[in-house]
Formats: C-alpha cells, structure tokens, sequence
C-alpha cells in the first residue's frame, strides 16, 4: 500500500479498482464492477490475478483503441446496475449506438475482443442496418470501401446464378434421368418407389461433369449400371 | 507496442474500419441477410466479392429472390428458377464450411424429390439450425438424413396451410434441443407422442396452429423437456381459426418442465402431472363454443390451474367470460397457488376474479394488471360510472398483509372500477413499496388529472411509491 502512484482512498468511497493498460501505453483505472462486467477482463482477474496494481495493469486487447475502451466503459457502467428496467435498457442502447459508421465499427471489433457479446450483438445489429438496402456505391461511400472490381466481374455473380454452364447441365441431367426413368416404368424393371438420395460428394459430381474419367457418358452409364443392380432411383446431389 | 502491417495501416488510413472485423463478426452481420441481397452485395469491393461463399448463414426465400416474382414468368418459370438458383448457391459455396442457420422458404410438390436432395446437402454440412417453410400440396416426410443429422439442434418446420407431417417409426431427432411446429397435422397420437420422447435432448417444443386429427388424447412426455408451448390462438393464411385441443385431453408429464404457454381453445380435460420444476406458466383460454357450459369451464380451469399450481409466475388471459364468472364467485379457485410471486392478469371491467385470485396466492409479490377495452366504451364512457360501479369490500387478504410490494396497472382508462381497485390495494396493502399506473394510448378523452387527484387522496396502509406513467 505504500505505492506512491496509487490514488489515495478516502474511508468513505472504499471501492475496489482494476488497472487497464492500452496499446498505446497508457494506464487508467476503472471500477472494479465496471470493469468486471467484459469476461476477458474477469478472467485475467480471476483466473490470473491480474490488475490489482498499476504495475500489474491488465494489458486490453490490442484492438481496444482507448476511444472505444472508454464507450465500452460508459456502457458496462450503465448496464452492471441490476435494478434497470428492460424498458431503461433498451433506451439506453438505442442512444448508445449513435455514432459514425467507422466509430462503429471499431467499438464493434473491441467488443469482440473484449468478449462483451451484448454489445457486439448491438453493434452487429446496427451495421447490419446501415447496410441493408443500401446499393454497393452507398455501402463503398460508407464504409471508405475501394472500387476495386472491373465491371464485367460486379456482374458476374448475379448473371451465374441462374446462367451458369454447370447449371443448365445438371438440368439436362435430370431431364435425361426422367426420361430414362419413365422409358424404365414402362418396362416394369424398377420395382421400389422409394426415393434413396445420394451422398456423393460436390467434388464428385463436379469433376465428371467437368470431364473426369470416361467422360461424362462413360460415368452416366456406368451409374447407370450400378443403378439397376440396386433397383433404386439414383439422384444426383449438388 | 505492435507494429501494424503495411496493408492494415493502408486500410486505417483509408478509413476503411469494416474490413478488418473477424470474419465471425462479419457473419454475424450478415447473418440476416437474404442470399441473394450478400450475391449483390459482392460488387462492392474486391474484399466483399466471395463474403457470400462462405457464410455459415443461409437465407433462401423464393419471395425475394427477385423483386417481382410473376412479372413476365410463369408460376412453373418461377419453381424451376428457384431450383436453379439454390442449386447454384448450395454447388457455389464452400462446402467445408459449417452451415449454423439455414433459412429455407420454397414449394413442394408430388413427385419432386429437390426438396429432400436439398435437405441431404444442407444435413452433409453440418446444419445446426434449420428453418423450413414449405407450400405443399403433399404430406412431407422427415426424412432420414435430417432426423439422424449429428449437428442439428434446432428445427422448425411450418407450412401456409395445415399439412400432414409423416414422422419416422423409427425414432426422434437426436441432437435436437428446439422443436418447432407450425400448421402441421399429426395424423397419429401414438407416433407423435414416441417421437417427442424419443428426441432425448429435447428443451423447448411449440406445437402452433397444428391439428391433432382424432387425437383423443394429445400426450407430452418428455424427461427433458423444459419448456411446452401449444398455441392456437392463431388465425390460418385463410381466415380461418385453429380448432386446437378442443375436443382432445392434454396429458403433460415433463418433470423438468419450466415454462408451460397454452393459448387457444381449452381441451375438455387436463393431465398435467410431476410439473414439480414448473417456474412460468402463461395461459389463454377460449371456447370454441358460442355459448359455453358455465359448468365445463369450471371443470376445465379448475384441471389446469390444479396441474400448474407450483408455479412462480402465472399470466392469465381469458377471451371467454364464461371463465371468469365463476371465478368471481366465493370459492371460484379451487387450487391455492403457494409459490406464486408474480402475478399478470388480462382484465376487462368486471375484476372480481382479481381478489379470488389475491385470495389464492398467499405468497405474491407483484402484481401485474392490463386492461383491455373496446373502442366503443370509449362512447359508453360517461354511463360506465352507474352500470360498473362495485366495492370491494375491505378486508384482510393474507399477500396484500405480509407480501405484495409492486403493483402495476397498465392501459388505465380512468373508470371508476380501476379507481376501486387502486383503493382497496393501498388501503389493504401493508407492505406495498410501488404501485405504477400508466394510462392507456390513443384514449380520446383523458381523465388523467382526475384520476391522479382522486387517487393522491386515498388512504394508504404503506409507504408506498405512487408513479404515473404516460404511453410509449
């Protein structure tokens, strides 16, 4: 207790403090229930006994600049009280997560180091928000995002998903399958009506479409093959 | 201190804080996301163009992948599209990635095995939480691959309008914590009954809006089981009303269970055993009837409230006054509900059934009362004074003397029946500490001043904290 740099404690406020200590180097202290209220903290208090002096300061998350420490800070300050209400909560959460987008996006990243999972649940929430409706020019406005895709690959996506190769293929497969399927009803081979799905993998499926061995027919009838043995209905599987 | 890279630094200088989240809190994020809105959202940047291909989230809904579904297509069109778009998602993406949520909105039909290929796909990737809403015209079997999937623990499977569910002979889900079911019909009580006790890990089951065909008894057993939700307070895509348990007995034997919700028609019996752990119970009951049996509602709610008698924290809300009638009565309760702490009642005018209720629950310590009114008393509001007038007569009520401190009237309108019951609680209510009064909105003729005026007037028994609050 002789420790020149520690606060002098008057009788009448005997509360306990936890040392923090940020990248850049500097020491704060914080109360104890304030600080205890992030896991990662209480671990390293618990676990490791650590922060109970200056010299034994609890080193924060390197992603924990001391901006977003101090919003953290105000935020376990409010919400450690037990007697809020819901409604009180909810209110302060609301005003809380006004800020800009990059500040944001920051205190969520500390949140997350700090394991603090209301909060990066607040804060995920409200970028998700931002986010959502927005166009990709909004959104690289936004977020300081580069422009850094030709435009034949921004439209590449949406163009494949109903125009991909792979696509009309496996539709021609199945047709072809149908097809093969009622010629087989008709010849009253198939006897089951229970459908087996399959448990090929997409590998699988990909690398004969894309020319594996025997080619694609060369697989198809081979298949084929294997099918009748089983006396089942064989689907392919994306 | 650390040196950050050059590429980071690039970034900060830049602005850009989004980039460098953890990838599991970007997929947080986005976990919301419909699939299709992540695909275009891959022409924002370089960084963003393959977010979509590996997000644990999967969000397909066949009303939104395009902003106007029929134009300029056929409905058929629209199937075979959908097909071919979730089949290039499910080929696109990694297939090593886990997948946490699926969200998967489509239509099924007689002979169409997509549904179930899709199902083996989404199972073979580790689904945990599968939620399946389905337009059909054909009973759906479970199939294999989901039932025995080692990862999924939560499955809710709804459909538009109620259809047959085929449940497997063979046993329930393994893993599963969260059962969901919503429109489903149970052709067979016996096979429902041995598939809920056969997913061994089962917590919380909802059964909504399901129709239990011929079911003479409708039977929970469950070692498990923690929480019991039967709902059927819900009105159908097509107007039309769940019939619910109404003609078939309820049997409930979950030991563990701590929170029972039954809303909707009652059953015409109740065997709800061994609730020894039963914390929270919130019950809605209807008739089917137009003119209900007096008689059979006290038999019905005299079964229920004896099987749930344990509990702490009771919210009672009835759609039939058939049901509170005979509570106002006397010796209305039949039960004496010993561990109740917490007490929340949907009231109309009449509120004699308050004080039965005060009666049965020696322990209380909060009370919690909402009022509902029609629009059209608010018209009726100046004669309500004569035709609702009643006193509570004052007398000693055992949770008033020793236990009730919180009391909380919401959407007060200012009649004089909510002004009795105000003054007979702070008359007889010793240790009362709060009673909050919040006014109703969108009430066209405020008494407010009025009331509160009366209300700071009346004697109270207690040093108790008067709050007046105004609507959200």
């Amino acid at each position: 207790m002789s420790e020149v740099d520690m606060a002098v404690i008057k009788p009448e406020m005997m509360k306990s403090f936890i040392w923090l200590q940020t990248a850049d180097g500097s020491i704060q202290q914080v109360e104890q229930e304030v600080a205890m209220f992030c896991p990662m903290i209480c671990h390293e208090v618990i676990q490791k006994g650590m922060g109970s002096s200056k010299s034994y300061a609890i080193s924060v998350p390197q992603r924990v600049n001391p901006a977003s420490l101090s919003l953290i800070l105000d935020y376990c300050r409010f919400h450690q009280v037990p007697g809020r209400s819901n409604k009180e909560r909810k209110s302060f959460d609301e005003k809380f997560i006004r800020m800009d987008t990059k500040r944001l996006c920051e205190l969520t990243s500390a949140a997350d180091s700090l394991q603090l999972k209301p909060l990066v649940d607040l804060t995920s929430r409200a970028l998700a928000r931002i986010i959502e409706g927005r166009s990709p020019e909004e959104i690289r406005e936004i977020f300081h995002l580069p422009d850094d895709l030709t435009e034949e690959e921004k439209l590449e996506p949406l163009k494949n998903t109903t125009d991909d190769p792979r696509i009309r293929l496996l539709n021609r497969l199945y047709a072809k399958k149908r097809k093969e399927l009622k010629e087989k009803e008709k010849l009253k081979i198939v006897e089951v009506e229970e459908d087996r799905v399959d448990d090929r993998s997409v590998d699988d499926l990909l690398s004969f479409i894309n020319g594996g061995e025997g080619g694609i027919i060369g697989c198809w009838f081979f298949c084929a093959l294997l099918l009748n043995s089983c006396c089942s209905i064989f689907f392919l599987i994306v | 201190m650390k040196m950050v890279d050059t590429v980071e630094n690039q970034k900060l200088e830049d602005g850009d804080r989004f980039s460098n989240l953890p990838d599991s809190i970007i997929h947080q994020i986005f976990s919301s996301f419909e699939t299709i809105d992540l695909i275009r959202l891959s022409a924002v940047s370089r960084n963003w163009r393959y977010l979509w291909i590996s997000m644990p989230y999967l969000n397909l809904d066949i009303n939104t992948v395009w902003s106007r579904p029929l134009a300029n297509r056929s409905f058929h069109t629209l199937i075979e599209k959908f097909k071919d778009f979730v089949n290039w998602v499910l080929m696109s993406q990694d297939s090593s990635v886990d997948i946490q949520r699926c969200r998967l909105f489509c239509y099924h039909f007689a002979q169409d095995n997509t549904l179930y290929r899709w199902i083996n796909v989404v199972t073979r990737r580790n689904v945990q939480d599968f939620d399946l809403n389905l337009v059909s015209d054909v009973p759906f079997e479970l199939p294999r691959c989901l039932i025995t999937c080692e990862s999924l623990t939560s499955f809710k499977l709804c459909f538009d309008t109620p259809r047959v569910v085929k449940l497997p002979t063979f046993g329930g889900f393994r893993r599963l914590k969260t059962l969901d079911f919503l429109r489903v019909e149970f052709p067979d009580f016996i096979l429902l009954r041995e598939f809920v006790s056969n997913c061994t890990l089962l917590d919380k089951l909802i059964l909504e809006a399901c129709i239990f065909r011929d079911f003479e008894i409708l039977d929970i057993c469950s070692t498990n089981l923690k929480i019991l939700t039967i709902h059927n307070n819900i009105e159908g895509n097509r107007g039309e009303e769940c019939d619910g348990l109404h003609n078939c007995e309820l049997k409930v034997d979950c030991p563990n269970l701590v929170a029972f919700n039954f809303l909707g028609p009652s059953a015409p019996d109740y065997s709800l055993q061994n609730l020894n752990c039963l914390k929270e119970v919130y019950l809605h009951l209807d008739s089917k009837e137009n003119f209900p049996d007096v008689d059979v509602c006290v038999y019905e709610l005299g079964k229920i409230f004896r099987g749930v008698c344990n509990t702490e924290v009771l919210k009672l809300s009835f759609d039939c006054m058939e049901f509170v009638y005979p509570l106002a009565l006397p010796n209305g309760l039949s039960v004496s509900f010993c561990n109740l702490k917490s007490l929340f009642l949907f009231v109309l005018i009449e509120a004699d059934h308050i004080i039965t209720l005060l009666n049965g629950s020696p322990n209380l310590e909060s009370l919690e009362i909402f009022y509902e009114w029609y629009e059209e008393e608010e018209e009726d509001y100046e004669y309500d004074e004569d035709y609702y007038f009643w006193q509570i007569r004052d007398r000693a009520i055992p949770c008033l003397t020793y236990h009730l401190k919180k009391v909380e009237l919401i959407n007060v309108l200012g009649r004089r029946t909510e002004l009795e019951l105000v003054r007979f609680l702070l008359k007889n209510g010793h240790v009362l500490q709060k009673m909050i009064i919040s006014w109703g909105s969108g009430f066209k003729n405020p008494r407010e001043d009025v009331l509160m005026s009366r209300v700071m007037t009346l004697p109270t028994s207690s040093n108790v904290e008067l709050t007046f609050e105004q609507p959200d």
